[in-house]
């Protein structure tokens, strides 16, 4: 072991530019928990489509993004996909579209999940009420459905927040990249770093056992 | 848009392409021989009745599994040898992140396919006289696996995506080696659509492979 003297008087300095870097993992965090639970929505009513024609384009989409890294996913959109559209995106955009797509991926699975634990017989009397098929998945199916799906959801809230990090390497402005920007300016590498590491804990650590909270409060 | 795609260029560096899936693979490798074990040895602590050591175990895969996999590879690069003085290559940082993170996945996966298995089944090795290595070797273990080696197998694809971050600290696997050849053929749209396609073959194959064991060595399905 070196007599490493810690040294925090960096970390408070920097405190300001650090929170902004944080007010940035959250602000991409909640545009793509936003826009990938809509995208996941209407991933998971096509998956539970009785047509082939509906069912199979959204499964072969969540083929394709469960199947690769999201690192290579934003990656191809940051660098890849501005060849093909002949514009380029800002790396906010790049990453709200990548983590976005990923997430519906998975939230999609928790839709499908979450309707297809509904019974028949709901369906049946929704039908014997006379509402359309929209209307008994809006107002009969979804609601029932919402409480099975809490507990995933919020699993999938803390994979997201998680995924942000990776957009600092597209130089995108969020809490890694700016603890990496003071970590080199101050040459205090350990001191940023396990600041970093112990703040993700401290908001992660929680939200997993809220998560699971959840889960035995909803499996009854 | 009339754009004229090109493979060819960026197959004129199949050697770097080989060579990042190789070390892609070699990360992967490294990082099993890490988490199974140690998920193993964390998974008997998690289901052993002494507090202290539980408490240890359950504070190292609290911390491990809510952590952002990027931050942990950059903590191990550039930190850890600091602290401690030894150094590390950026292989063995992000093997290093990769292991102690998905140990601490392991050892939820094995714990909760190790208490799958019927109380019921504990006694009736006693009964024949088992001591607890035969009871947990020959009668639990063998019933757990059932559950067990299925996940591990979607952990393994996890892995593999989880190695495209080791780009971030310069290792040469694949991602890295997307972005070396994109900027020197400046070819990115068919540099990183091969590389997520050779991605999507390995990760694609795990994960069909994960899901026959499933149906294959679920206990209602075979002949158990």
């Amino acid at each position: 072991m070196n007599n490493f003297g810690w040294d925090f008087s960096s970390i408070w300095k920097n405190a300001p530019y650090l929170l902004r870097g944080f007010e940035g993992t959250l602000i991409l965090a909640a545009v793509c928990l936003v826009l990938g639970t809509l995208a996941g929505l209407l991933l998971g009513i096509a998956l539970s489509s009785n047509r082939k024609v509906v069912r199979l384009p959204a499964q072969g989409f969540i083929g394709i993004f469960r199947n690769t890294p999201s690192m290579v996913q934003l990656l191809w959109i940051y660098y890849a996909l501005p060849v093909l559209i002949g514009m380029q995106l800002t790396p906010f955009i790049a990453a709200v579209i990548a983590f976005s797509l990923y997430s519906a991926s998975y939230i999609a699975g928790i839709f499908k999940g979450g309707i297809a634990s509904i019974s028949k017989g709901q369906y049946e009397a929704a039908r014997s009420l006379a509402l359309s098929r929209w209307q008994t998945l809006r107002l009969v199916v979804l609601p029932q459905a919402v409480r099975k799906m809490i507990p995933p959801f919020a699993n999938q809230a803390m994979e997201i927040i998680k995924l942000t990090t990776i957009a600092s390497l597209i130089a995108y402005s969020e809490l890694v990249l700016n603890t990496k920007n003071v970590a080199d300016q101050e040459f205090r590498p350990i001191e940023a770093y396990t600041t970093l590491a112990i703040f993700f804990s401290l908001i992660l650590i929680p939200l997993a056992y809220l998560t699971l909270y959840l889960e035995r409060r909803f499996s009854k | 848009m009339n754009y004229t795609w090109d493979f060819s260029v960026v197959l004129r560096s199949s050697d770097m392409l080989v060579s990042g899936l190789v070390a892609t693979l070699k990360l992967t490798a490294t990082t099993v021989a890490i988490a199974v074990p140690l998920g193993f040895a964390l998974s008997i602590v998690l289901l052993s009745k002494y507090r202290f050591p539980y408490f240890i175990a359950r504070g190292f895969v609290d911390f491990f599994r809510t952590s952002a996999l990027l931050v942990l590879i950059i903590w191990f690069y550039f930190a850890f040898p600091i602290l401690t003085g030894i150094r590390l290559s950026s292989f063995q940082a992000a093997a290093l992140a990769l292991g102690l993170q998905n140990a601490a996945y392991l050892a939820e996966v094995f714990r909760a396919g190790i208490s799958s298995v019927a109380v019921g089944q504990w006694e009736a090795a006693r009964a024949l006289g088992l001591h607890l290595g035969q009871m947990f070797w020959l009668v639990i273990a063998p019933q757990a696996l059932r559950t067990i080696v299925p996940v591990l197998v979607n952990v393994l694809s996890e892995i593999v995506k989880g190695t495209a971050l080791a780009a971030g600290i310069a290792y040469g696997e694949l991602a890295y080696q997307a972005s070396l050849i994109s900027s020197t053929t400046y070819r990115p749209l068919e540099t990183y659509t091969i590389i997520a396609g050779i991605y999507f073959v390995v990760i694609f194959t795990l994960n069909q492979l994960a899901a026959y064991l499933e149906r294959r060595l679920s206990v209602s399905g075979g002949h158990a």
